[in-house]
């Protein structure tokens, strides 16, 4: 049997062991360092149901911060899956219950469907994407499209289709997905949800798409839509909250003990103003520490409360990043994403009659 | 400071990549082939052809790209075998061929006993000349009922040579779509699935201008006895299909009860001449499938059956015309009662030494075949105790033979001579030379162990 893009499982080694690697081999270690923290345990609850047959969700949004942990969620969601169906992997080496892939970014106008296929395809461990076949009806014959390219856009995703089908795959997760919203115009992003909205009906398929918070205006496009999408909103750690300020202590004392360096005092005194200045998200807090052990090392493996300050962003990017999240949140609490209440429901349906009323 | 709901739990190192979680995946998503466990069972082409078109891609390109580089075939072999194998007569047969693609599409999809879409299961027990069709075949109204049903596919049955009918709608199977060849696409626009013609991609199931022609009732006999050989336990993913004595024993037995222990008549019965029938007892050849499908219609038994070496329990039942002209000739003779009989022939069968079926017919003064109407067991039980000793007898002079091979080596060698066949016959008197040729091997084996051992022994190191 082939897979064409195993990655081998990481050496489970300690941070002892690492302090004993190279510079490089230390910070590698330290980067693939993964964190289960409060936050994630909760979303990945939800997101297990979601994935089920029949959970009635044909599309979920995991939507956050930049730099909140979103990929290490669904990283966490595709272990927790493959947990849960060991047996029937065993029993069925065709099986691939999930299948992760990035939204693709080519810098040409419009968003590139073609690379989007070719690399789901390979994510599915599906051979020769480059020499699929489009058939069409002429005259009552069948006949196969040639073209000098090898493949169509329609070839794909006919064999991307029947893949799903024959893999018996339950749930695509499209990480990046804001890069579907790129660079349109008009009707393109309905025509967009309408393609993968039809891949979902199609293959029995959940699609979650994970990005930032402009992937909310994909539920502004229909009521059909609407209706069978979720929202999973994957909150930063905020300041003033009790709760969330312990487990981002927590997080960061967790994080420390694994940094490959010796001598380095206890951060959990800088905790708030890491959490303020990483905007309470742990991605951008594993950066930051990521880059201060990079500095830590390069001068000789001695750790000092000045590398942690010069690995901070900038204050303007981190304004950036604030904004941005600050708007999302409240784009969050004005639409009542996620609340589920009766109150939310009832007043979004005044409000709408009331609408329709005065323009009637 | 308050202390917060969280607990240290929540709070762990995710130490395994969920890669490594995932085990192996199969190269190609699995197919299910379809009628397995009937007659009419998909072939290994028209599996191909569906695999193929389930990824999107065309059979040429699957093989060239997936297969052939694990057999071992280089590049520049591939492009020309890759549009040639898998449409060749011998794909769905027995050879070596589709017992390697079996093996590689096995590996590719996870599906298992993918050699049930062939006839390898009939391997060692017919041979392979003419077993296959040389030309494509199909029956349009099956291809119509599965396209019906939604997936029309080609049948393992139709793909045997000597089936020229189907056995389900009573009429010929048609090779040809009546297309123009000046409408042929060119390859590359070709879409290769069993229910579409490759030239014209028109659909090969019932309409008009495919033509539907009614079978005769042999041509129909025939692909019913087939059929049934393909719907029997030979086919079954946990039948027997290495096990089972073969044709021969079936064989062995017509000759002594049906031919009366003579072959040249069980060879006129069964329509071959007596060296057929000779290299078939001795296991020189074995019998093609037309051959089998022929002893089937003869004695009414099922080909499987006789593949197998069972079905001859019910010569009795059976009255094939060649036999009725015995029975007139021969009557059944009857020179003491029943019992007595039995008794004769029980004591026949316990005596010390064993003795033939003719033998034991001369001794109680009836027929062969009267002892085997009357009782059969015992008849058999005779002809094999019979059989038995002579196999024993055959090998005790084989055995003797080679020991006087061996005692006239040593001598001729304790002489000074180099032991050789021409020398050992010209000393030997009591051993044939049809003896010394059939044992050809086992002679030079004997002449150059004691060549070495007496006249040019290897010297020991001290």
């Amino acid at each position: 049997m082939n897979t064409p893009s195993s990655k081998s499982s990481p050496l489970p080694i300690t941070r002892e062991q690492a302090l004993a690697l190279s510079v490089p081999d230390k910070l590698a270690f330290f980067q693939g360092i993964r964190l289960n923290h409060p936050r994630v345990n909760q979303l990945l609850k939800g997101l297990e149901i979601m994935a089920l047959p029949g959970s009635g969700t044909d599309i979920a949004l995991l939507i956050g911060p930049t730099g909140v942990g979103k990929s290490t969620l669904v990283d966490g969601l595709r272990a927790r899956i493959y947990q849960s169906y060991q047996q029937e992997l065993g029993e069925d080496p065709s099986f691939i219950p999930v299948v992760v892939t990035e939204a693709p970014s080519s810098g040409e106008r419009g968003f590139a469907w073609r690379m989007f296929y070719l690399r789901l395809g390979e994510a599915l461990y599906e051979p020769l994407m480059d020499k699929k076949q489009e058939t069409a009806l002429r005259d009552g014959r069948v006949v196969v499209r040639h073209v000098a390219s090898g493949t169509t856009v329609t070839a794909l995703r006919v064999a991307i289709e029947k893949v799903l089908r024959a893999r018996k795959t339950s749930l695509v997760i499209i990480d990046e997905a804001v890069h579907l919203l790129r660079n349109l115009n008009g009707n393109t992003l309905a025509n967009h949800m309408d393609a993968l909205k039809s891949l979902a009906n199609i293959c029995g398929v959940t699609l979650a798409m994970v990005g930032s918070y402009d992937l909310l205006q994909v539920l502004d496009l229909s009521g059909q839509v609407a209706r069978r999408s979720a929202i999973v909103h994957f909150q930063r750690y905020l300041t003033g909250v009790p709760e969330d300020e312990l487990a981002f202590r927590k997080t960061l004392q967790m994080l420390q003990r694994q940094m490959p360096v010796e001598g380095m005092s206890d951060l959990a005194r800088y905790s708030l103003n890491l959490q303020e200045a990483c905007v309470g998200c742990i991605g951008i807090l594993k950066d930051t520490l990521s880059r201060a052990l990079g500095m830590a090392l390069l001068d000789g493996g001695r750790w000092s409360e000045g590398c942690l300050e010069k690995a901070l962003l900038a204050p303007h990017q981190t304004r950036s990043i604030l904004d941005e999240t600050l708007q999302g949140e409240a784009r969050m609490r004005s639409k009542n994403f996620g609340s589920g209440s009766f109150q939310a429901s009832a007043k979004e349906f005044k409000e709408a009659e009331c609408m329709s009323r005065g323009a009637a | 400071m308050s202390q917060g709901n969280t607990s240290e739990t929540e709070f762990d190192l995710i130490e395994v990549d969920p890669s490594a979680l995932l085990p192996p995946r199969s190269r190609l998503a699995p197919l299910k082939p379809l009628g397995l466990g009937t007659p009419y069972r998909e072939s290994l082409s028209s599996f191909l052809q569906r695999l193929a078109d389930q990824h999107g891609l065309s059979p040429k390109v699957l093989a060239r790209e997936l297969v052939l580089p694990r057999l071992g075939i280089n590049r520049r072999e591939q492009a020309s075998q890759a549009d040639r194998l898998w449409r060749t007569s011998f794909f769905n047969g027995m050879g070596k061929v589709p017992q390697k693609w079996v093996k590689i599409l096995e590996e590719l999809t996870s599906v298992k006993r993918l050699d049930l879409l062939t006839l390898l299961p009939l391997q060692s027990k017919v041979g392979m000349p003419g077993i296959s069709s040389p030309t494509r075949r199909w029956c349009p109204i099956c291809l119509h009922e599965g396209a019906e049903e939604g997936i029309p596919y080609g049948q393992l049955l139709w793909e045997i040579g000597i089936v020229t009918a189907c056995p389900k709608h009573h009429i010929k199977l048609v090779n040809s779509c009546d297309c123009d060849p000046a409408k042929a696409h060119s390859s590359l626009k070709s879409k290769h699935l069993p229910q579409l013609c490759g030239l014209c991609g028109n659909s090969l199931a019932l309409r008009p201008g495919i033509p539907v022609e009614a079978a005769s009732e042999a041509e129909l006999h025939r692909a019913t006895l087939v059929a049934e050989l393909l719907g029997s336990n030979l086919f079954e993913p946990n039948g027997c299909t290495s096990h089972g004595a073969g044709i021969v024993p079936f064989l062995q037995v017509a000759v002594l009860i049906v031919g009366d222990e003579c072959a040249a008549r069980t060879a006129r019965i069964l329509g071959v001449s007596k060296g057929t029938l000779s290299g078939w007892l001795n296991y020189h050849h074995l019998p093609s499938l037309a051959h089998a499908v022929s002893i089937a219609e003869v004695f009414k038994v099922p080909i499987a059956k006789i593949l197998v070496g069972e079905g001859s329990g019910d010569f009795s039942s059976l009255r094939p015309k060649e036999l009725q002209r015995i029975s007139h000739r021969r009557r059944l003779r009857r020179n003491c009662s029943k019992d007595e009989l039995e008794r004769k022939l029980q004591e026949i069968l316990n005596a010390e030494i064993p003795v033939s079926g003719r033998e034991a017919a001369r001794i109680t003064g009836n027929s062969n075949r009267g002892h085997y109407l009357s009782f059969p067991e015992l008849s058999r039980a005779i002809a094999k105790r019979s059989l038995d000793q002579q196999h024993k007898d055959a090998q005790k002079r084989r055995e003797e033979g080679l020991l006087l091979i061996r005692d006239t080596a040593m001598q001729l060698a304790n002489e000074g001579f180099i032991p050789t066949r021409k020398r050992l016959e010209e000393r030997i008197k009591g051993v044939s030379t049809f003896f010394l040729s059939n044992e050809r091997d086992e002679c030079r084996r004997i002449c150059v162990e004691v060549r070495e051992e007496i006249l040019f022994p290897k010297r020991s190191s001290c």
